[in-house]
């Protein structure tokens, strides 16, 4: 284990983590908000110290090249230290109850999960909770992508930073450089954020709320700093802005690139997109027939909007809620928990399984009865008229299994506090598919996760962390062959 | 929100004492002037972004700073000469028709695998070749290396092809007169092999000395001991313990390797890299305690490809002292019959009684250059117990022998994917660049720039030079065939040959400073 090599290289990652909350920190002391300011102030001294002491003592170490295991055991850490770093002004400003509660709250932005222990949002100070969605959007594209995007480093380790954080199996190199793809990306993400704070702000948000709701959006978080989420503005501009902008948010970033450089024969062949923009439209269909039919909504136009918005927030995995709608009908509630298992495309800023893993999957169960009727057949399976080699496709099945070992395990966490079937379920799969809001008591109107005991906390945190991380870069640090010397 | 200019525009518009409509045209030219010069401040400090910027807003690939190269082939020439050119900060693009070895190249070298074959357009297309500078063709098809320049030759002349070619019957006995298919430039494997097996012979067979194309200077690596005269001193001190002119160019400590400045202690358990004149060296020499003699005696094992490369690089009348050891009769006669002054053996190589019967011992240098790597690292290191003051191994197939063979007593061991490789970077770097080593596994390079009348550093001082510590010039060999360690105050004139050191990371740099 390259422990010097790690702890550098998180040195000068939380120095950025801590650059990004100098604006926070600014905001506070215009606003008057003295108490936040001060706890803005200790959580970057306390930054300074922790990067400080790392690069003096780090400066004379030899660089050495990192590992696989020195990659993953880098990965997992950068996430679980900026977490502990980011809780500490929530903590300072006692805006949540206690050390677990401010973890669980900064996991779940940088996750970009979404879910709150907050039951009063709008008391909290307004830089504390610009800082909360302003981890959703550091989050959303990684943060250790955009440390390969700004910092120099040696090819082959920035490549493999980047593999280990990179949502979904992806063909990640749009440049033969990594640097210059991660750049890549994060201007495509900072352009879709710029367009999208420029609509709200149009439609008549402040910029502040245009930039906190625009965080949740393009990183496919969920935090609003209201307490009736983006029902709160009533507008049914807001409404459909943020609809499309969570649809593409869900869509592989590296399509962007192919319809800059005018590709759009590679949009048109893409089998996930196409798949992906299936499932949300016969979704929406399905709720908004339901809801026409259940009387709900006087016009079919509002039942399409409301129907549209909530399969685009938790097929997305935002987490997003414009109504209450645990009471709509039951079919409706089965459809929003379908959505959960299914997420974003592969190299989106959204969660859950992913539609490419699930088609991956679809084609193996269609194979696998094809060769007991065929058993002296040849099937191969191909997405996108390429082949998928065997080891891809075991390692999708592997991710599967383990992925819905981790909701049951939260799921028995849950319940274990005495949350009911339902609830303790939504949770486990809207903490390690990222999604944030749930049925029941961790749906819109439940009364959420703030009562949860800490250590129910701790295990969820570590779910959505696992979730975000794509399972194997966090699991296999529990391993004993990681460890093994 | 920071309003770029705003002061100063209102300043100038003040002090001019105008009327509003003027003032506010003002105050636009000057913001826009800002803005311009914070975007070429971005465009040269921070090349990536910019390039990435006008990628992402505009669409277009713009100002790429980099050289582009797109290689044909995942072996190992095409993974060597990938990371070597990465190392440099290009661009790399692979073509790999094989996807299990695509996807490990992916996963080894930070650069771009486009799978397909080579001689497809559409796949050339995709590894976007037509924007490329150059495309190296290293397959290990002659016929699809030279398909592939030929259709890339098609679709963009403008692009630098290059390809490997290992037959002879394509590029005839003499060499091919022009070119085919309008590739740029052809390497062949075994030739380079040959030629840089030649080059360790006429140097005299150390595996730590380096001779130079143009220049008559050596250099060697010293390992400081704890009583060398050398050790925990510094740099100038060094130089003037001992009668004899020279540079420190680089110093390995701990597998790390350091630019050494004048007041750089030396350690014991350091390796340094020492550039002299060859005039010196005798003197150099006895103080390493190291005795320099160029092999007359040879004997080459195996009648391969290579060896009559090899073979033909001697004079006929070296042939005399030369024996080759073939067990293939065929092969044997047909070697016999090409150069007859050449002593050959018709036997093999492991028959015990073959080292007694021809008295092999009494030779200066066995080279084994058979197609089997094992063999040859056995025959090379048996032949240094027998008795045989030096000894070469031939790798042909897997590159990890090469550490393996160092630690067997081995004098040089020649890999030929190594030698091709070097041979295709010396290409690409370009003309006025001669001979490039590398020292410490690639820690650092050697140069040899000719000096040009157009160059920058034509006319100055050597002390002019800004180096900023990157690199050391180590020697200078003037138009008139002298060599000199330089000092400061030396003045570089057109023609002269620049031995330069640098390290990897730097060589962009240094490249850019003479050209």
């Amino acid at each position: 284990m390259n422990w010097k090599q790690i702890l550098r290289l998180s040195g000068t990652m939380q120095s950025i983590i801590g650059l990004f909350m100098l604006i926070p920190t600014i905001m506070a002391a215009f606003m008057g908000e003295w108490e936040a300011f001060r706890a803005f102030i200790v959580s970057l001294a306390l930054i300074l110290i922790y990067v400080s002491i790392i690069l003096t003592i780090g400066r004379s170490w030899q660089s050495r090249s990192l590992n696989v295991r020195d990659v993953y055991l880098f990965v997992t850490l950068t996430w679980v230290v900026a977490s502990a770093l980011g809780s500490i002004p929530l903590m300072l400003t006692h805006t949540t109850a206690d050390f677990a509660s401010s973890f669980m709250e900064i996991m779940s932005g940088f996750t970009t999960t979404g879910l709150t222990t907050l039951s009063d949002i709008e008391i909290a100070p307004r830089s504390i909770l610009f800082w909360r969605s302003l981890t959703h959007w550091l989050g959303g594209m990684g943060i250790v992508v955009l440390f390969v995007a700004l910092l120099p480093l040696v090819g082959v380790e920035g490549f493999q930073l980047f593999g280990a954080e990179a949502v979904g199996p992806t063909k990640s190199k749009l440049t033969p450089k990594i640097k210059n793809t991660a750049l890549i990306l994060w201007l495509i993400y900072v352009g879709i954020t710029a367009i999208e704070v420029m609509l709200l702000a149009f439609g008549g948000l402040s910029l502040y709320d245009a930039f906190t709701v625009t965080f949740g959006t393009v990183a496919t978080g969920g935090f609003v700093t209201k307490n009736a989420s983006i029902g709160h503005y009533a507008s049914a501009y807001v409404d459909v802005v943020v609809t499309i902008f969570m649809v593409m948010a869900g869509v592989n970033f590296s399509l962007y690139f192919a319809l800059i450089r005018k590709k759009i024969t590679t949009i048109w062949r893409d089998t996930e997109l196409k798949v992906y923009l299936v499932i949300y439209l016969l979704a929406t269909t399905v709720i908004t027939i339901s809801l026409v039919s259940d009387g709900r909504y006087e016009t079919v136009g509002t039942a399409l909007r409301y129907g549209a918005f909530h399969s685009a927030s938790i097929m997305t995995t935002t987490g997003f809620a414009i109504d209450d709608y645990s009471l709509w009908p039951p079919i409706t509630h089965a459809v929003l928990l379908s959505l959960m298992f299914i997420g974003g495309c592969a190299g989106s800023t959204g969660g859950g399984i992913k539609v490419t893993r699930l088609v991956t999957m679809f084609k193996l169960g269609r194979q696998s009865v094809r060769s007991l009727l065929h058993p002296r057949g040849v099937f191969t399976i191909q997405h996108d008229s390429e082949r998928i080699a065997w080891k891809t496709v075991n390692a999708i099945a592997g991710f599967i299994a383990i992925y819905i070992a981790l909701v049951l395990a939260a799921t028995l966490t849950v319940a274990s506090a005495g949350y009911d079937l339902l609830s303790a379920f939504a949770a486990g799969l809207i903490s390690v598919g990222n999604i944030g809001l749930g049925l029941a008591e961790v749906g819109p109107s439940g009364i959420g996760f703030g009562p949860m005991p800490a250590y129910a906390k701790w295990v969820l945190s570590l779910m959505m962390l696992a979730g975000r991380l794509e399972i194997y870069t966090v699991f296999s640090i529990f391993t004993r062959t990681f460890w093994r010397k | 929100m920071v309003h770029l200019g705003e002061p100063s525009g209102l300043v100038v518009a003040q002090l001019l004492n105008t009327t509003s409509a003027t003032r506010h045209s003002i105050i636009i030219v000057d913001r826009f002037i800002r803005i311009l010069l914070l975007w070429s401040i971005i465009r040269h400090c921070f090349p990536d972004f910019y390039w990435s910027f006008t990628v992402v807003i505009l669409g277009t690939p713009g100002y790429d700073t980099s050289m582009k190269v797109v290689i044909l082939g995942a072996g190992k020439r095409g993974t060597l000469l990938a990371r070597h050119l990465i190392q440099e900060k290009r661009d790399v693009v692979i073509i790999e028709s094989d996807p299990t070895r695509a996807s490990e190249t992916q996963g080894k070298l930070d650069c771009m695998v486009v799978v397909g074959s080579g001689t497809d357009p559409s796949v050339l297309r995709e590894a976007t070749v037509e924007k490329s500078d150059t495309f190296v063709a290293v397959t290990d098809s002659d016929e699809v290396n030279l398909v592939a320049c030929g259709i890339v030759e098609n679709m963009e002349s403008e692009v630098l092809t290059i390809a490997a070619i290992r037959n002879l019957t394509y590029t005839g006995r003499g060499g091919l007169s022009g070119t085919i298919l309008g590739i740029n430039h052809i390497v062949n494997p075994e030739a380079e092999t040959a030629r840089s097996i030649h080059a360790i012979i006429e140097r005299g067979v150390f595996s730590d000395v380096i001779t130079f194309e143009r220049s008559n200077l050596i250099l060697y690596n010293v390992y400081v001991s704890e009583k060398s005269r050398f050790a925990n001193q510094n740099i100038a001190n060094c130089r003037n313990s001992i009668g004899a002119e020279f540079v420190i160019v680089a110093i390995n400590r701990n597998d790390e390797g350091i630019v050494p400045s004048g007041n750089t202690i030396v350690y014991p358990g350091d390796t340094l890299s020492v550039v002299a004149a060859d005039n010196d060296r005798e003197a150099l020499f006895k103080l390493l305690g190291q005795q320099r003699i160029k092999p007359k005696k040879i004997i080459i094992v195996g009648g391969s490809k290579i060896a009559r490369f090899l073979l033909r690089s001697f004079d006929s009348s070296q042939h005399r002292s030369i024996v080759l050891v073939e067990q293939d009769p065929l092969v044997a006669a047909r070697f016999a019959q090409l150069f007859p002054n050449l002593l050959v053996i018709k036997s093999d190589i492991t028959d015990e009684s073959l080292f007694d019967d021809e008295r092999f011992n009494t030779y200066d240098l066995l080279i084994s250059l058979t197609d089997n790597d094992e063999l040859n690292i056995i025959t090379a290191s048996y032949a240094k117990r027998v008795g045989i003051p030096r000894a070469i191994a031939l790798i042909k197939n897997n590159n990890n022998y090469t550490r393996l063979a160092r630690h067997l007593d081995i004098d040089s061991v020649i890999s030929v994917s190594e030698a091709t490789v070097d041979s295709l970077l010396k290409y690409l770097r370009g003309t006025h660049v001669s001979s490039v080593h590398s020292l410490f596994n690639g820690q650092f390079e050697l140069f040899e720039f000719s000096i040009s009348n157009d160059m920058v550093v034509a006319g100055k001082k050597l002390k002019e030079i800004n180096m900023r510590n990157r690199g050391i010039i180590a020697g200078i060999s003037t138009v008139h065939g002298e060599n000199i360690i330089p000092t400061g105050a030396y003045v570089i004139k057109p023609g002269d040959t620049l031995l330069v050191c640098a390290g990897r990371e730097d060589l962009d740099f240094v490249q850019r400073i003479f050209s």
